[in-house]
């Protein structure tokens, strides 16, 4: 089999059914295969390049949404007046210029990494995706999309087709990405906390924490228990007794199991603190 | 082109480099047939190699070992303890075994990768901790200057405290790379080299050949920092064996992951201090002790211990000093050279040493270390004496002044301030300790005029992005007043060039800058076309008893004060830089700019080395094995440095300059820690101070 | 093997050869464009970036197939701009080359940035150049020789 290069969506579900994997920007897959200079990397299967596929890069209002298609690189994102500014935060702070023109937010989200930066704001707000098939559309929610690390629902003939963002407003939102450093850093922890207060009236409020589990961590439970104790002016150490159970990090070559959740617990503090005084 | 020799001009070698044409090693082309090398490692800790089973033969793999090796099978450094190739057992992982050399890539790492080799394992050191409890060091000294016995008697009281440091990773852009190519004369190696005559007179023991078959050039340096002080020995040595036996071109470039796993790092250290201080709260004398985790093999570690040992009393003068050290060999990668040599490690722990005095008798640092600085007359760790000016007073004045320390440090010491301020006060030693200048190096340079009255430098020291190629221009521009295009320095290639030493130990511009002016001073008396040399003599009144470690370690030292001024974040435990200053005496810059740009990256490599450089190993393996994982800051995580630069020119420099290239570099981790805890409100006795460690030493008290 | 279409420094080109090789790869040993440098193998580094449609990107970790249909400018076809020449200057002035290897894409990523910001503040200049590491400057010089080239360049950006 050879690498395929469709210039249409038709095609390129044709070619992926015959067992090519996906090619997006290739920023992530291109350093998961690398080999040495001058050696071909290690893919194990042919490849449909995707890039050519206009229909992959539309960017558009649909209704309560934004459609965010599987060929829009994390640059157009940034640039783009659809995308909340929170979220150019996010990507902002992914890697460098230099990979975000070239990386797209569906494979970011494709490849599943728990350290992935656009999940937990992702998920925070509810985003689905729509995977094409020969066999049609189906639409699922990213969370659900996400089964553990490197694994998604994304079945072997079928591309992520576009990404569905909510049209939402927040009074508070409050991320933090805890890197090696400033600027081209990994991730070893992030954390994302969102709310709409009106006065004393807490209409929503939603948490999410990246890079500290196989799967980011987000709870209907602690976001209920976290609105109840704002309301009663209770403790906050109630809301990270029960996130620490969530929270279940490793050790490995950025940082300890212990830091991370430790600093993860401190991040949801400040974030309820910067909620009462808002 | 007679002016002040301080004012900037434009680096010689700017265009090239900006514009991409420079060739560095993997970008020339070579005549005839390239074979490129691959290399077999191992994959085990330590143990005897009992089998090794190869793929079946194909004829474009060509297998080259230990047993290819017509001289001997030892990188020849200090001792002969680092086997080009290993023979029946292998001391780290990573440990090269083999080289596989041919044409295709691809069938290269096809065929390494179906390799087999059986081992026989056996128990290593994998800390050095380890080996501190179960072997002696490989190599000890003892300083024993004053009377640190009676001192101890006298004093009011004693403090001791004991300090740890990390690996550290050297980072050069360009990863190490060689070529070896076969020709009628005998072999030519052209790759990225501090030191071309390191190189041949490793590949003479090697290839046991004489010296005029064996020619060594140096190509466009992407970097260094000590990183390619002695490893490129070892890969030259290497693939010089498989030019020989293959008669061909062998090209051997490392990826960043290979480089950084297997290549040399700084010695991890421990490193304990007890003080002597009488009821004034003076120092009476120190004791001093340093281990370093040398790893596999001795290599350099000899020379850094005593580098590291003479720096033992900082910048200070303590009547009494004893200082032990010793050298510990783990079953790790092996350490080796790293800019500051020894001397990064024990001025974090001497400067967090008198910080920490002065929190326990009460009083302000600066004033406390301001009180034992050294002054002109007198004596040295080892019991020589400071011969010149010491201008250290001026310039902490001159840095609180420019970075508003006393105020900063007065607002900051309020309890739960998230900032804080720290000042560290450094020195270096410029040139080889003791007399391996006029005993081991013996520093030749030609200088050349030629036909159409061009004249040419030709020494072995090398541009490695430092600016040496425009310094030296400069001193031979000055010297001769003559125009800077006038002036040619090639890189060095031994057919041409004398050994006027290693670019190493601070010593290229202070002594072969020397050697050059002396070199003009010839020339000048000449006419027409001519060659004059000169050699290093060692000024008489220096001397050094190696054995005893006594005497005048240095002919001149250069001195440093650093202020940084950082934010804890108290929720995640991040440091943010706020600020940076400096003041450094360098005798006299040669080129202002040039001395920026030292300072700037020097200050930065040090401040990473305090706070975010961690590289540790789990089982023996490096775990930041990658730029991803192994921390060097970016531009954002750096501000602007304000730096003064005091002339205090030395009569032995050209033009008055003394080293300035490792200077730089040790004053960072000592200032940033000192930073650090203030704003942590905590002491901090290891670097680097990741937020992982500042969390957990607030955690635990 | 796939047939790939670009245009190189200005001149479209065609070559033969499997779309998942790296475009560094490509560039370097196919095109003989030794001014891209491989740091890192790894897009972390920025020594082997070029500019793609215009914005940088780390070639090392864009598969040659990628690169179909697109216009890649490497430093080779930077270096006879009006912009690069500035910036060749600003360097020169400020003392922001020391080794070199990755002043290449340093120049890129002030191209770039410059491209889209034709006065950025240092925060911005920094963060712009924050993608390629340097480990013999300290950043300062380089971040000072990207002000002075917009400064010096105006109205070529």
């Amino acid at each position: 089999m050879v690498n395929a290069y469709p210039r249409t969506l038709k095609d390129a579900l044709t070619l992926r059914a015959e067992g090519r994997r996906p090619m997006g920007g290739g920023t992530d897959l291109m350093v998961r295969f690398r080999s040495a200079a001058g050696v071909l990397p290690r893919f194990q299967q042919s490849l449909v390049f995707l890039r050519g596929v206009d229909e992959l890069k539309n960017l558009e209002e649909r209704g309560d949404l934004i459609a965010i298609g599987a060929g829009v690189t994390l640059r157009e994102l940034c640039e783009s007046p659809l995308i909340p500014v929170v979220f150019k935060n996010i990507m902002g702070q992914m890697a460098s210029f230099a990979i975000r023109s070239e990386a797209t937010l569906a494979g970011n989200i494709g490849n599943a990494s728990p350290a992935a930066d656009s999940l937990p704001f992702l998920i925070c707000r509810n985003a689905s995706l729509v995977l094409t098939g020969q066999r049609g559309d189906r639409t699922v929610s990213v969370a659900d999309f996400i089964t553990g690390p490197g694994k998604t629902l994304l079945a072997d003939d079928e591309l992520i087709r576009e990404i569905l963002l909510p049209r939402e407003e927040f009074t508070l939102s409050f991320h933090k990405k805890v890197g090696g450093r400033r600027s081209d850093a990994i991730s070893k922890l992030s954390f994302l906390g969102e709310a709409r207060r009106e006065g004393n009236n807490l209409f929503d409020l939603r948490i999410a924490f990246g890079s500290v589990a196989p799967r980011i961590i987000r709870s209907e439970e602690g976001e209920a228990l976290a609105r109840e104790v704002f309301s009663r002016g209770g403790n906050t150490k109630d809301i990270e007794g029960f996130y620490e159970k969530l929270i279940t990090p490793i050790d490995d070559q950025r940082s300890t199991a212990e830091y991370r959740k430790t600093v993860s617990l401190n991040l949801l503090r400040r974030f309820m603190e910067k909620l009462r005084e808002q | 082109m007679r002016k002040d020799i301080s004012r900037s001009i434009g680096k010689v070698d700017n265009r090239e480099k900006s514009s991409g044409s420079a060739e560095y090693i993997n970008d020339r082309s070579w005549e005839g047939e390239v074979h490129y090398a691959l290399t077999l490692r191992s994959s085990i800790v330590k143990g005897k190699i009992i089998n090794i089973t190869f793929p079946s033969a194909r004829e474009d793999v060509h297998i080259v070992d230990y047993r290819d090796v017509p001289g001997k099978n030892f990188v020849s450094i200090l001792e002969d303890d680092w086997p080009v190739f290993a023979e029946d057992r292998v001391s780290y992982l990573g440990e090269p075994i083999l080289l596989l050399c041919g044409p295709d890539r691809t069938v290269l790492e096809e065929y390494r990768s179906r390799i087999v080799v059986d081992y026989e394992e056996e128990s290593p050191f994998l800390t050095l901790q380890d080996a501190v409890e179960k072997s002696d060091p490989i190599v000890s000294y003892t300083i024993d200057t004053g009377d640190y016995a009676g001192a101890s008697e006298k004093a009011a009281r004693t403090v001791k405290e004991t300090f740890e440091t990390g690996r550290q990773e050297q980072v050069y852009i360009e990863p190490q790379g060689v070529v070896a190519e076969y020709t009628e004369e005998g072999v030519v190696l052209t790759g990225s080299f501090q030191c071309p005559y390191y190189v041949k007179n490793a590949v003479i023991n090697t290839l046991g050949w004489s010296g005029e078959k064996v020619r060594v050039i140096q190509a466009v340096t992407g970097g260094a920092f000590g990183g390619k002080e002695e490893f490129p020995s070892l890969i030259s040595c290497q693939v010089a064996v498989a030019s020989v036996k293959l008669k061909k071109t062998i090209k051997l470039i490392y990826n960043r992951h290979e480089d950084m796993e297997v290549t040399t790092k700084r010695h991890p250290s421990l490193i304990s201090y007890e003080a002597a201080l009488d009821g004034d709260n003076r120092i009476l004398g120190v004791k001093m002790d340093v281990k370093l985790d040398g790893g596999a093999t001795t290599g350099l570690s000899a020379v850094v211990l005593q580098r590291a040992m003479i720096a033992s009393c900082g910048v200070y003068h303590f009547p009494a000093v004893l200082a032990t050290g010793g050298v510990y060999l783990t079953n790790t990668v092996p350490s080796g050279a790293f800019r500051g040599f020894g001397a990064p490690q024990t001025f974090f722990a001497i400067e967090m040493f008198m910080n920490h005095l002065a929190a326990k008798v009460g009083e302000d640092p600066v004033a406390f270390k301001t009180k034992h600085l050294a002054k002109k007359g007198d004596a040295t760790s080892t019991g020589g004496i400071y011969r010149d000016d010491i201008l250290m007073a001026q310039m902490i004045e001159e840095v609180k002044k420019m970075s508003g320390y006393a105020e900063k440090y007065r607002l900051y010491s309020e309890k739960g301030n998230p900032r804080g301020i720290g000042m560290s006060l450094f020195l270096h030693g410029c040139g080889f300790t003791g007399s391996g200048e006029a005993d081991h190096i013996k520093a030749k340079v030609y200088l050349e005029r030629d036909e159409e009255g061009r004249v040419h430098i030709l020494v072995s020291n090398v541009d490695m992005g430092q600016g040496f190629k425009t310094t030296m221009m400069k001193v031979v521009a000055h010297s001769l007043d003559i125009p800077l295009d006038q002036v040619v320095f090639n890189n060095p290639d031994t057919k041409y060039v004398p050994d006027s030493g290693p670019t190493v130990a601070s010593r290229s511009t202070m002594i072969v800058g020397r050697l050059l002016v002396e070199a003009c001073e010839k020339l000048q008396k000449e006419t027409g076309p001519a060659r004059v040399e000169a050699n290093y003599s060692q000024p008489d009144y220096i001397k050094w008893d190696q054995d005893k470690m006594k005497g005048d370690a240095y002919p001149a030292f250069s001195w440093g004060v650093n202020v940084v001024e950082v934010e804890v974040d108290r929720d995640t435990w991040e440091t943010t830089l706020l600020g940076a200053w400096s003041v450094h005496d360098v005798g006299k810059a040669i080129d202002d700019r040039i001395i920026r740009g030292q300072v700037d990256g020097g200050f930065l490599q040090g401040i990473g080395y305090g706070l975010w450089e961690k590289m540790e190993l789990k089982e023996g393996r490096v775990q930041q094995a990658t730029v991803t994982d192994y921390i060097i800051a970016t531009a954002s995580d750096f501000v602007t440095v304000e730096n003064k630069l005091i002339d205090n020119p030395y009569a032995l420099g050209p033009f008055g300059a003394k080293g300035a290239g490792e200077l730089t570099l040790i004053g960072g981790a000592p200032a940033v820690a000192a930073a650090v805890e203030q704003a942590l409100g905590a002491e901090v006795y290891r670097i680097p101070l990741v937020p992982e460690y500042l969390m957990e030493l607030k955690k635990n008290g | 093997m796939d047939k790939i279409e670009f245009t190189l420094n200005g001149k479209q080109v065609s070559i033969e050869k499997d779309g998942t090789a790296r475009l560094l790869d490509v560039l370097r040993e196919d095109f003989s464009l030794i001014g891209v440098k491989e740091g890192c193998g790894e897009g972390e580094c920025g020594a082997c970036a070029v500019l793609i449609d215009g914005v940088i990107a780390n070639s090392c970790i864009v598969p040659l197939g990628n690169a179909q249909g697109r216009s890649i400018v490497t430093i080779e076809g930077f270096s006879g701009t009006a912009r690069y020449r500035v910036l060749e200057e600003s360097f020169a002035e400020c003392g922001a080359v020391q080794c070199g290897f990755c002043t290449p894409g340093m120049m890129i990523a002030a191209e770039s940035l410059l491209n889209g910001n034709n006065s950025p503040s240092e925060a911005e200049i920094r963060e712009g150049i924050s993608g390629n590491l340097c480990r013999c400057t300290g950043y300062n010089m380089i971040a000072e020789a990207v002000a002075l080239a917009a400064e010096k360049g105006k109205g070529l950006w």
